[in-house]
């Protein structure tokens, strides 16, 4: 692959500092004696698509909450643009791993996304509507706008999800294993669609997955939280070319490297050495 | 059935005092409308049943959501909630009748409390299980507390809420026909024991099937509307 | 928490006892309507230390458990067949659905005309109003197993004795469970008015008995009888299906 292909977006990454995380833990407990989230040290940059895989149960879903102002540390602080995190910030939308119990099963598809509109923005009934439909279309859902949840199936709802955290017109979208329960075909079909909408916007993503090949194929970047209390052990560059594509990008030897890479790293101590 | 009803009536119990051949029942029944005296009892009834289903039904949602909203209801309302709901109606009739009379008071009074036990309950439970990623979207898109209640934890709950009313439905009749004969001053309830007294069965047999037929219409009606309000419940 | 809270509600409780006391005692409520708490318990306590409670107890609570056990034998076995053999089920679901919508207590003056004002009576219209959402409630459970459960028990090659009660019934059990909570509280309402309109004894006939004679804190202390068996009651069901269900409530 040649130099051209690679975006200059990508290229640009992590000199300007969006979100800066310093030294965050969140305990439970009294005293915060059971550590889930040991001293966290990470900063994403304007633009980037960060991914952070961690074995199960290393808190990483917890990390993006409190990224998300959903539930608070333990210590240290977080900064989006300068401003330390206090309850969910604007312009920050928060994609949950359960889309199925996240839509509101008594809206429509279009009132579902209609809920994430800023109603400052989007004044009139016409104007909401055109928005929405907008969305919808981007997402390859404008057919199904009537419909209800429950007619859907899992990635056509995940694809309402999207549109709606997209309505709210986010700078920074938090994915928590967004793909993890749609089957593996659908789940390379949300994978473009979601590095499409990255790539016409401004968007920063920070996604929390379990499954190395997804960080690496999604990602600029990719952070990897230890076991409880996690800290981030490692960080790799992807350096991959853009546009990502589902067949030749996993067939490159870079990919294959870096997944071979974050594979040990994710097994080593589960492993027994040779 | 019917037709065995009839030729058992006809054969084994000629001029019986309690098992009247169903032809009979049924020109009763045309007769005892047509006077209305059958009707008169069933508009009672129906009026006492409807407003006591809707006031119970108003104060257990109420109830329900504000014990589920704040934990210190839950603990004081909630108990005393618990020690009253296994008390059957029955039993509590006579000692109203000493505070309310024997009028629609108490009969509105006591169809409502029936219908609230099970209405309360099941918003009580709703709200608790409201699943917390829904309120969460919320708070991801900085929705404020009242529209949140009213956007998200109201819709939640509805499915519970007709749970409980469905339950409270057959209740209220049951209640209503209860409340008429132990406190008797009208109704259906209070005409079919009335009947039994005075040693007309056709009468009181025409008094349970228009109950039947009540019973079967209150249900469907009931049914008809939670389908239409609660069809993205996928019911 | 929960003991926490309970001794909150318990305190809670006790408060509206004494507000009711003192709203008597004051004179803020006519002793014609009600009498004060303290009374009705010397009035109960008396009548339990001369043993006048346990008769009418005895026969209302003789008459429930006849009827109560009547309609879940009757229920859950014509459900099972219901709910796993089409043809019973057509054979049956139009008698079930004309009888059913009937509120009970409207049956009992024409069963008085059968069966008289005795127990015969009480025990039908109880195990009429118990039959009805235990027998709903186990074919909707038959109905709604698993068809792998079922498949499963097919491929192990059992018989069909043995996938009716180690597979079917178990799996339905929970809903039997709750059909059979509702049908008690019913049964309890069914007892009490049976025992009022026959007035042959009975708790319910105390209750009117001392209604009509103007005796307010015997009266209420017959309400307080039949409340405790009905807390009891739901007590002990709620421990029964604690016990019998323990499995299903991760699943619930």
């Amino acid at each position: 692959m040649n130099a051209q292909n690679i975006t200059p977006r990508g290229q640009a990454v992590a000199q300007h500092t969006l979100i800066s995380i310093e030294a965050v833990s969140k305990g439970y407990g009294t005293g915060n004696a059971n550590l889930a989230v040991g001293s966290v040290d990470l900063q994403v940059g304007r633009g980037e698509f960060l991914s952070i895989v961690g074995p199960s149960g290393c808190g990483k879903s917890t990390l993006l909450k409190i990224i998300a102002g959903l539930v608070p540390q333990s210590s240290g602080t977080i900064l989006i643009d300068g401003r330390p995190v206090q309850g969910p910030p604007a312009k920050l939308v928060y994609l949950f791993q359960q889309y199925a119990k996240s839509l509101f099963p008594w809206l429509t598809v279009e009132q579902n996304v209609a809920f994430g509109l800023d109603p400052t923005v989007a004044r009139s009934k016409a104007e909401r509507h055109a928005r929405c439909m907008d969305l919808l279309g981007k997402v390859g859902l404008a057919a199904s706008a009537q419909l209800y949840p429950y007619q859907l199936s899992g990635g056509m709802q995940q694809r309402v999800a999207i549109a709606r955290a997209l309505a709210a017109d986010p700078k920074v979208l938090l994915l928590d294993e967004p793909f993890s329960s749609v089957d593996a075909l659908t789940r390379l079909e949300l994978h473009d669609l979601v590095l499409s909408l990255w790539e016409s916007t401004d968007l920063t993503v920070v996604l929390v997955t379990h499954d190395v090949e997804e960080a690496i194929y999604l990602s600029d970047r990719v952070a990897v939280l230890g076991p409880r209390p996690s800290t981030v052990t490692h960080s790799y560059h992807t350096d991959l070319p853009r546009p990502r594509d589902p067949v030749a990008t996993p067939a490159m030897e870079r990919y294959q490297l870096l997944r071979i890479e974050l594979l040990e790293r994710l097994l080593s101590g589960r492993r027994p050495k040779p | 059935m019917l037709l065995a009803w009839e030729i058992s009536a006809r054969i084994f119990f000629p001029g019986s005092r309690s098992w009247p051949p169903v032809s009979d029942v049924v020109v009763t029944l045309a007769w005892r409308m047509v006077d209305g005296q059958i009707l008169t009892a069933l508009g009672e009834s129906i009026l006492r049943m409807s407003s006591g289903f809707v006031l119970g039904s108003l104060a257990g949602v109420a109830c329900g959501l504000a014990m589920g909203l704040f934990a210190p209801l839950r603990w004081t309302i909630g108990t005393v909630v618990e020690a009253l709901r296994p008390i059957p109606a029955a039993a509590i009739i006579p000692p109203l009748i000493f505070i309310l009379g024997i009028d629609n008071a108490l009969k509105i009074s006591i169809i409502s409390l029936a219908v609230f036990f099970p209405v309360v309950i099941n918003t009580l439970s709703g709200t608790l299980s409201i699943d917390p990623t829904l309120l969460d979207v919320a708070r991801t898109f900085r929705i404020s507390r009242t529209s949140t209640l009213l956007r998200v934890a109201l819709p939640a709950v509805l499915p519970y809420v007709f749970t409980g009313m469905r339950t409270g439905i057959s209740i209220a009749l049951i209640t209503t026909v209860v409340a008429e004969m132990i406190a008797g001053s009208g109704g259906i309830g209070y005409y079919i024991l009335n009947m039994q007294y005075a040693m007309r069965p056709s009468e009181m047999y025409a008094g349970i099937l228009v109950l039947a037929a009540l019973g079967y219409a209150t249900n469907a009606l009931f049914r008809a509307w939670e389908m239409r309000v609660l069809h993205w419940a996928h019911l | 928490m929960s003991r926490y809270a309970f001794l909150v509600g318990g305190g809670f409780v006790v408060i509206l006892l004494a507000c009711a006391e003192m709203a008597v005692r004051g004179g803020f409520v006519s002793p014609y309507m009600a009498p004060a708490p303290s009374q009705v318990a010397l009035t109960l306590a008396s009548m339990f230390s001369e043993g006048r409670v346990l008769a009418p107890l005895g026969q209302t609570l003789g008459l429930l458990l006849a009827g109560f056990t009547l309609a879940c034998v009757l229920g859950i076995a014509l459900g099972l067949a219901m709910g796993a053999d089409e043809r019973v089920y057509n054979l049956f679901d139009p008698l079930v659905e004309i009888i059913r919508p009937i509120p009970k207590p409207a049956l009992i003056p024409p069963l008085m005309l059968f069966l008289g004002f005795g127990a015969e009576m009480k025990i039908v219209i109880i195990t009429m109003a118990a039959f009805f959402p235990i027998l709903i409630n186990t074919i909707g459970g038959v109905k709604t197993i698993d068809p792998v459960v079922l498949q499963t028990a097919r491929t192990f090659r059992v018989g069909p004795a043995r996938t009716i009660f180690q597979v079917i019934l178990p799996s339905a059990t929970p809903m039997i469970l709750a059909g059979a909570r509702v049908a008690l509280g019913l049964a309890l309402v069914v007892a009490i008015l049976g025992d009022m309109l026959a007035s042959n004894g009975g708790l319910g006939f105390e209750i009117v008995d001392m209604q009509r004679a103007f005796m307010l804190p015997e009266m209420y202390a017959w309400v307080v009888v039949v409340s405790l068996l009905g807390l009891l009651q739901a007590f002990l069901f709620h421990r029964l299906e604690s016990w019998l269900t323990f499995w299903a409530r991760n699943n619930a």
